[in-house]
Parts: C-alpha cells; structure tokens; sequence
C-alpha cells in the first residue's frame, strides 16, 4: 500500500496499525485508541453564512445549527456570531446582532400571518392567500378614493400619497429594485427600502 | 469676533476632512495577518513541549513521546545546519507564473541541509523511546547512503511511500520538516500572498495539516490553516471546504462534549479536515494536537469521510472507495 502525503486517507483501527504508528512499534495503539474514543458520541452541526435581519448594513453572521437534543429530530440554531471573513463587519456584531439567537428562537416570533378583525381583541392565524386578498382589497378601496391624477396646475402627477410602502432592510439590488418597480408603479411615493443607502 | 485668518479655515473645509486632519478612516480598520511566518526559535519546542503535555495517559502514549522526542531533537538539528539556499526573486517571480509555491518541492531542489539534519536527529534522539522496530529504521537510516536517502525523500514529498518504509519516512519527515521550516521562515511573507485563497501552504505547496480559529469578539476571528511542512500559516475562509473550496454542505463533527475541535465535513468531496478553537483551549499547537486527537479521526472516518494525512502518520490510512 503507497500512500501520498496527498491524497486523501480514511482513519482506522486497523489502519492505525499498519501505518507508521505501527511501523515505529506501536502495533496495539490503533485498537487501544478506537476502543477508548467508543464511549463518545459523535455530535453534529451546521455553520451557515446569512446576513443580519436587523438593519441596511446587513452584516454577515455565522448561523450555527443542531438537532442534538431536540424532540422532533428538527435542526435548532444554537449560536449565531459575526462573520470574520465578512468585509463589512469582519466578525463583529451590534448588540442587536449579537442577540439574534433570542429572535431567531423566540416563542413570540411572528411565523405566520395574523389578523385583528374589526371590533375584536385579538389576533388570529390566517391562511397567507386571506391575507393578501385582504391587503389587495383595502389598498384598491384606498387608491381610489386618493389617486390623484393631476395637481392644481393641471400637470399630470399620478400620486396615491394616503399609503406608505415599508420593504426588508436587508434586500439585495434586485429584490430592491423590483421593490421600486412594482410599489412606484402604484403611484406610491412614501417607499423605503434597502435600495435609499 | 473671529481672529484673523480663522474666518477661512470656519468657512471652507478641507477636500477630505479625514486626511487632512491626520487620519484616514476608509481602509483603516483592524485586519490579522494573512500570513504567519514560522518561528524558529519557537516553533519546535512549542511543537515537542504540547506533545509532552498530551501524552500522559492518552492511549498513544508512547507514539506521541517518540514523536515528542523527535521534535526535540529537531529544534537542536536546527542550529548548526550548514547555511543553505533561498529562492531569490527571480524564482519567486518564476514560480508566481506558474502559479506554484516557491518552496514547491516540485519546483525547488533541495540542498544537503536537510540530510544534516537527518544525521544530527538520527544521532541525537533519545534512544529509550524508541521501540525496536523504530531502531531498526533509525539503524537502517544511518546505514544508508546519500543516493537511497535522497530518493526517499523524493518519495515522501512526491507521496510514494512505500509501507515497508513508513518507520523511516518518519524520520525523513521530520528532518525534511526542518529544512523546509528554515527555509519558510527566511522568506518575506509579502511575496507570498496570492490572489486567491489556496488549501495549500503559500509557501511550498503542501497541504495543511490542521486549522485554527483565533479568539473572536473583539479579535479577528479568522481561520488559519497550518503547513504540515513548513510550518507556515495562512488565512483560509471559515466554514469552505480546504480541499476542493466548496462552501456547500459543510457540516462539523465533534465528540460530544469537547467544544475546541471539531472535523470540518464537506459533502461534496468527501473530505474534511480539523478545526481548533483557540478560543475554548489556549494551549493548542496544530500539528501536536492533531496526532493527540486521532480518536476523533477513526469515528469521523466511520462516518465515510477521508482526510489527507499527517506526515507522522503517513501510510496509516484505507484508502477510501472509489
């Protein structure tokens, strides 16, 4: 067997014998280690980059996720850290971001639509499709009754000034400018998005 | 009331404030090195001090005394080497063109320093560590002459190493180990930065034989890979494949319980390679630490993932199915 210092090797009791441990005299050593790192389980976990939900200036995280010891087999993130190779923020963090496992865990976290019908107390689970149609409908009723066409000059404007538009803080170019396009061709003006810095 | 020639420096500003006032923000801020070069007059003996401090007790025990008093005698094979040959500029520049290291054992011929060094380590090591059968490659060595040596060492850095010849090539290794470590260390480690971010050593080529991650916070946070030649060390992004730089389906193995190593997993290639956290263990030395956790290589290998070797473990390995 000719190995390179190369190439790639698979780890083994057996291996360990016959390799240069074994060679330099330590025959038993390979089983001696195998059987003493038995005992221990091996744990898992992942580590992805993402940028920071909070702000624009999206700082990279390292987003650390397991599913050692979660009921339902389900990965958890554990820890969340900057991203040291990340040019913008090189690994640090604001205490906002630094705090992100509290978000990215919590129990108040919104996962799903919600909506508050007229009169009542609370909020209810709604399905994403009532929600748009919601939205969709209560915007129409307002831009009719609020586009303006012309101002007092007679110049064409095309304004609906009686909503705002508010977009992710952490869109990239093209989610910002399809943002643009499609919110300023309502006649939107009040927009903010990531695309203003 | 404003004095006399204040007026102009109120109302008109500098072009760039920033400079003009002595500083300069863009570009300024804090940034680790990208490379290390080794230190001689530590590199080994923090080397030979950490195996001492793992061996008690670990199942290796006597394999990582040897190597520890091999690395001894490797830090006193240092002094007293005759002086050797350094690629200049012009080998520099010619080894940038083609886009190799300019200690690359491939494009660099060695001097006879390295076969000095052999002799002192062979004459030098301590004999009670050594088992029989590592004597023998020891008497075998010293028996040798200059023309099987060096084709030995031709085979270890071109990765031929024969089974039969696995005790000797550790000896090779490391006399080759110091060679190679003063050489590194001669360089300027501004004529090693590539562009590109490379699994293997700036310096001469070969890969790495683990990674460590420095303290983040208010450091730098930064992975460095370390040569299992030349001792080298330089930054490679986190959380990357060091084999075949992929940055998909990375996942890391640990033992339940320890939080300052952890395998680096690549599903693509297969491959993965070891990542200590200086962080959780101050005392971390990546070559020594690396034979001490062996362990954690024999149920990562179980789990179908390879690894390229440590040159003290070279010929140990299965090659993996394919």
């Amino acid at each position: 067997m000719a190995v390179t210092r190369r190439q790639f090797m698979k780890v083994s009791a057996a291996g360990l014998a016959a390799s240069s441990v074994g060679a330099l005299g330590f025959m038993g050593a390979g089983e001696g280690l195998a059987a003493g790192v038995r005992p221990y389980r091996l744990e898992k976990a992942t580590e992805t980059r993402n940028t920071c939900p909070y702000c624009a200036v999206a700082c990279g995280v390292l987003v650390y996720s397991s599913s050692e010891g979660t009921k339902d087999g389900k990965a958890k993130v554990i820890h969340i850290e900057g991203d040291s190779d990340n040019p913008i923020n090189r690994g640090t963090l604001c205490a906002r971001g630094a705090a992100s496992l509290g978000f990215a865990n919590s129990p108040n976290r919104l996962q799903y639509p919600m909506h508050r019908k007229p009169g009542s107390d609370k909020f209810e689970r709604v399905s994403w499709d009532f929600a748009m149609e919601r939205i969709a409908k209560l915007a129409k009723e307002d831009r009719d009754k609020n586009f303006i066409t012309k101002n007092r000059d007679g110049v064409t404007v095309n304004r609906w000034l009686t909503t705002g538009f508010f977009a992710g803080s952490s869109c990239s170019n093209e989610a910002g400018y399809l943002t643009y396009k499609a919110i300023r061709s309502t006649g939107i003006l009040a927009l903010e998005d990531q695309a203003r810095i | 009331m404003v004095p006399p020639g204040s007026r102009q420096v109120l109302s008109s500003s500098p072009e760039n404030p920033a400079s003009a006032f002595g500083e300069n923000i863009l570009g300024a801020a804090a940034e680790g090195e990208r490379i290390r070069l080794p230190d001689l007059s530590t590199v080994f003996q923090r080397r030979a001090a950490r195996l001492l401090a793992l061996a008690p007790g670990h199942d290796l025990e006597g394999f990582l005394r040897l190597i520890a008093a091999l690395v001894t005698v490797q830090h006193e094979a240092l002094e007293g080497l005759p002086p050797g040959s350094l690629p200049g500029t012009a080998e520099i520049t010619k080894a940038r063109l083609v886009q190799r290291a300019p200690l690359d054992p491939s494009i660099w011929s060695r001097d006879e320093s390295w076969r000095v060094a052999l002799t002192r380590i062979l004459e030098t090591i301590e004999l009670e560590v050594l088992p029989d059968s590592a004597r023998a490659a020891r008497e075998a060595l010293l028996q040798a002459d200059q023309a099987s040596l060096e084709s030995l060492a031709d085979r270890f850095l071109g990765g031929d190493v024969a089974t039969g010849e696995a005790a000797q090539a550790v000896f090779v290794a490391a006399a080759l180990q110091v060679a190679w470590t003063r050489m590194a260390a001669l360089l300027d480690a501004g004529d090693l930065a590539g562009e590109t971010e490379s699994g293997e050593c700036p310096a001469c080529g070969s890969p790495a034989v683990s990674g460590l991650v420095s303290p983040g916070g208010t450091k730098f946070g930064h992975r460095h890979l370390h040569c299992s030649l030349c001792a080298t060390s330089w930054r490679y992004t986190r959380v990357r494949c060091v084999h075949c730089g992929s940055t998909d389906k990375i996942s890391f193995r640990n033992l339940a319980g320890t939080a300052y190593l952890r395998a680096e997993c690549c599903e693509v290639c297969q491959g993965y390679s070891k990542v200590f956290y200086l962080e959780k263990a101050r005392a971390l030395e990546p070559l020594a630490d690396d034979l001490a956790s062996l362990g954690l290589d024999v149920l990562v290998g179980e789990e179908g993932f390879s690894r390229v070797p440590n040159p003290f473990v070279l010929g140990m390995m299965e090659r993996p199915e394919n």
